[in-house]
Formats: structure tokens, sequence, C-alpha cells
């Protein structure tokens, strides 16, 4: 009596804990009605009628193309079926359920802030008793023949032993590309030199990887087809001419030495002209004429350093550094083409994956 | 009259455009400078002409590229013009205390007093006029720059009979930026001015008129 109060408070608690994490991992589930599947069955289990619970839950799981859970929701819905599984008193049906959850997805876990113990040790036992590995690939992706590779990464729901390795259709094998150990992760790459395989410039591998037991028997192995695209590399576009507007002027324009021209020499000429203006022409002293000839002159030569036309050595040898920058960058462009015209690139699309054997 | 100040406006407007380098807090120059004076009195029918040097020192200080303040003072002798051996010499004395803005660059206002005094064996002539000056200023090559200033006398406190009727005047000058020269420190260039101004006062009646005419050098140290 008092195991099963203990278990509903576990449970209740559980479940304060989980509604709001729950509606925020889940507001990305694919189907709608999966996922108020799901929540009925959280709701049930909360309210401590795991039988009902299970029913909700399987519906959820059961969803039909267009109407499935998440990852996350999957995961979800496993978590909380198993648990109210083990609160019926059916480890062995808990049991399996953490099965099925390692196998879609060995990284999935039971949260242990809204599971008690007794329900993560059984995923635990379950989780090292299932030898299974997922794999994650790019979808669509491109390399450079000889210069790149493909890379793949495999998460393991424990430790154990796989081949990884690249064959065709048929089966037949054409390259091991690992074999051994994983314990969590593990990246393989393919530098796609196999493609020689290939009968013409495209066409399909399949990359495989296989668990093998603890006694050393093929176990589950996923395969993933790979439609593969021989064709040359693609080159770099040729740098775009330089805009004028990044040039200097590389004649002085009229404006520069006009301007001057007045500063100097029509204010030489206002000087001159002061006392008639000022002054009613009273008194006019020739010693205006120094100032006036001497800013004259000063506006002279002004006009004569900027005149109009003339050459601007600084602003030509600027535009020079620049043109010889882009031709640089045209040259580099050139040779970097000339070498990706000799090599090849491989597109790569990755299908979906298929397992074989296993598991539940 | 009109016709006048168009004129003066359009060659301001010539000498305007120039961006001043510096961009301190506080900017300013101090220079000395010896004046070339030449004064025509006419009171009635009786014109006096005298001439001289006075020499002084004069400057500004511009705060927060903006404000300006500007003092000047000199002192010196004007003797009469040759055949007029009747007249008295007079020492002059004068000097200013104004303040202004600088709205751009090439542009400067300022106003305040400009008073001057002779001092002859018959007494004191005071002449304290208060001023409102606008100059423009422009760079012809690099370090030498050219201005054109142009005031009115807005009132006038003489010990003369007369009343102020109006007063004006104008400037223009020159200056050469000396810099880079190992024995000018650098961050206190050299500058040398040449400028000409001419005023006129005139009282009320018309029979009395003082222009003075000025050829001025100077040559001062700033820290634009």
């Amino acid at each position: 009596m008092t195991r099963a109060w203990l278990r509903a408070a576990m449970a209740l608690g559980a479940a304060v804990v989980a509604v709001p994490v729950a509606h925020a991992q889940d507001s990305s589930a694919l189907g709608a009605a999966a996922q108020a599947a799901l929540n009925q069955g959280v709701r049930h289990y909360q309210g401590l009628q795991y039988d009902s619970a299970i029913v909700y839950l399987r519906r959820s799981l059961a969803g039909a193309a267009g109407d499935t859970l998440s990852d996350t929701g999957r995961a979800r819905a496993l978590s909380y079926m198993a648990a109210a599984q083990l609160f019926r008193g059916r480890r062995d049906s808990a049991y399996a359920v953490f099965r099925r959850l390692v196998v879609s997805n060995p990284r999935a876990r039971p949260d242990p802030l809204i599971f008690p113990p007794e329900v993560t040790t059984i995923y635990d036992f379950a989780r090292e008793a299932t030898k299974v590995v997922r794999v994650e690939a790019p979808r669509d992706t491109s390399i450079r023949l000889g210069a790149d590779r493909f890379r793949t990464r495999l998460f393991a729901s424990s430790f154990h032993q796989v081949i990884v390795a690249l064959e065709r259709e048929d089966g037949f094998t054409i390259k091991t590309l690992y074999a051994g150990a994983i314990s969590d992760t593990l990246q393989v790459f393919w530098t796609g030199e196999d493609t020689l395989y290939l009968a013409n410039d495209s066409g399909r591998l399949v990359f495989s990887v296989t668990s093998l037991t603890s006694a050393g028997r093929q176990g589950r192995v996923v395969r993933l087809p790979l439609d593969l695209v021989l064709g040359p590399q693609d080159t770099l576009p040729s740098p775009p001419p330089l805009p004028d507007s990044l040039f200097l002027p590389e004649k002085e324009s009229a404006g520069k030495g006009l301007g001057a021209l007045v500063r100097g020499a029509g204010v030489g000429v206002a000087v001159a002209l002061l006392p008639g203006l000022v002054a009613g022409g009273d008194a006019p002293s020739g010693s205006r004429y120094v100032v006036a000839g001497g800013l004259s002159l000063a506006g002279l030569v002004g006009f004569l350093k900027h005149r109009p036309g003339r050459s601007l050595p600084d602003n030509i040898a600027a535009n020079q550094s620049l043109r010889e920058g882009w031709q640089a960058q045209v040259q580099t462009t050139a040779q970097e083409n000339v070498i990706r015209a000799q090599q090849k690139r491989l597109d790569i699309h990755v299908g979906a994956p298929e397992v074989i054997g296993g598991g539940p | 009259m009109r016709t006048t100040t168009a004129i003066a406006l359009l060659l301001a407007a010539g000498a305007a455009p120039s961006p001043v380098a510096a961009q301190r807090a506080l900017q300013w120059e101090a220079s000395l400078s010896g004046v070339g004076m030449r004064v025509l009195s006419t009171s009635g029918l009786v014109t006096q002409k005298r001439s001289g040097a006075v020499f002084g020192v004069q400057g500004h200080v511009l705060f927060a590229r903006l404000i300006t303040l500007n003092l000047g003072y000199w002192q010196g002798q004007v003797t009469p013009a040759d055949g007029q051996s009747s007249i008295a010499p007079r020492d002059v004395v004068e000097g200013y205390a104004q303040i202004g803005a600088r709205p751009l660059s090439w542009l400067w206002l300022r106003g305040g007093p400009h008073a001057w005094t002779y001092i002859s064996n018959a007494g004191r002539q005071r002449w304290l006029l208060m001023e409102g000056r606008a100059r423009v200023q422009g760079e012809i090559v690099p370090e030498v720059q050219s201005y054109l200033e142009f005031w009115n006398v807005f009132s006038a406190s003489i010990n003369v009979p007369e009343g102020f009727q109006s007063g004006r005047g104008a400037e223009g000058g020159i200056s050469l930026r000396i810099r880079d020269v190992p024995i000018i420190p650098e961050r206190f260039p050299v500058r040398i001015r040449a400028a000409y101004g001419i005023e006129r006062v005139r009282m009320e009646g018309g029979v009395r008129s003082e222009v003075v005419d000025r050829l001025s050098l100077s040559i001062g140290i700033e820290n634009h």
C-alpha cells in the first residue's frame, strides 16, 4: 500500500514538472492528431490512469503517414508508455518499450527529472542490451574528388563492434570504410574515389553500417542509399571590372584652379577697389596695391598649380595600384580555374535509410 | 550703397570655400603687428592728412570651434603729411575687444567695441565705435589663405560736437602659414599676414568725417 502511494506521488511530481516542458518540447510535432493523442496519454498518466494512458500513447505512436510524431515526441511517448507499463507491474513490457526507444533513437533518454530511477534503470538495461547505430549524413552535398571527404556521424546505443562499408545495390562490398568498436559516436569519412564502380557519371551506391552482437554475429544493418552524380568542378567567376567610382581623377578639374584664382586674384581686385567701395574713393593709398598684388600672384600660382587638365601623379599611381591588384585577382582566379578544370566534383544525395533486423 | 554691398558679398562668396584642417577644442592665434596708417580728417572745408605707424599685438581664441574672442592693441604716432606743417602730430592708441562666432569653417562673425584715441597738444579725441564684422576666408594653395572682412558701425561715442551718422570699413589680406621648418615648433606654426584695410566714419551733417587707411604686417604663432 505504502509502495503504491509512493509511486503515485512520484508520478504526480513527475507530471507537475513535465507538463510545461512537454508543451515546449513538442511544439514542432508533425501530426496534430498524434500530438493530441500523446497529450491525452500524458494527462492520463499524470492522473495515474495507466491503462488508458497506454491506449492513447499507442495511438500516438501508430499515426498514419503524415500524422506522426517528431523524434522528440516519439521518444517522449515511448518513455511515458514504458513508465506506465512499469507502474502497471509489467516490467517486461516496459523493457520492450525502452528497446523500441533505443532502436528508434539511440541518443534519446527518459528525463531523470521526470521519471524515477526505477524507470531509468530499466532503460539503462535495455540500452545496454540493444546494439544499434543511428547514422547521420548531410542530405545533399558536393565534394571535390581528391580534395574533400564525405562525412557521416554514427551514434551508438552502447559499446559494440560495427562494420561500415560502401556497397553496390546488389550487396557487393566495394570498400570497407571502418571495422571496429564504437562506444558513443564515430565519424566515418569517404573520399569519393570509388566512383569508378559507377557505370557512367551517375549511379547509386549504398553506405551500410552493420552492428554486431556480443557474440560477433550480424545484428542490425542500416543502409543509406547514396545517389551520386559525377561532374566537372565549378569554376570561379572572374572578378568584375572595377567600377569607375573607385578611381581617383587623374587630371585636375577646372574647379580647383578657378577657385584658387578667385580666392587670390579676385580678393586682390577687391582690395584694390576697397577705397571706392567703402570710403567713396577718399584718401586711397597706393599701399593697397602691395596686398592686391600679393593676392593676385598667389591666385595665379594657385591656378597654375591646379590648372585644368594637369596630371595628378599621386592619383595616377593610386589608380595604377588598384588596376594591378585587380589584374592579380584575375590571374589568381584563372589559375584556380585551371586547377578546378582538372578536378571532378561529386554530388551526393542521401536517400531514406533502410534498417534490416536487429530489433523490435 | 546697395550696389556696394552686393559687390562686397559677391567677392566674399568668392573667397569662401576652404575647410579648416584643425579640429581642436581650443584654438588660438597671437601675433605682433605693425600698421602703416593714413588718417584723413575732414571738418568742414578743412582736411588734415596724417600718416605714421602704430605697433601692437592682436590675437584671437576659438572655443569649441565656434565661439571666438578677439583682442588687439596698438599705439604709435601719426604726423602731418608733407606741406601741412601747421598741423600738430598725434599720438594714437587703438584697441578692440570683440566676441563672435564661426558658424562655418570659412565664415567668422564678431562684434563689440573698437576704440582709438588721438592725443595731441590740443587734447584727447576719443572714438568708441560699436561694430559688427563678417569675415570670409579661403585657401588659395595649401598654407596660403586670403580673406575679406567687412564691418559696419552701429553706434559711436566720439567727443566732438557733431553726432555720429554712419561708419563702415573693409579689409582684405593674405596670410602664409609656415610649418615643417626645423626652427619652428611643430605644434605652433608661424603665420605671416599682410592686409590692407580702410574705414570711414561720418558725423551728422556731413561736415566731419574720418577716413583711416591701414596697411598692416604681422607675424605670429597659432595652434590651429
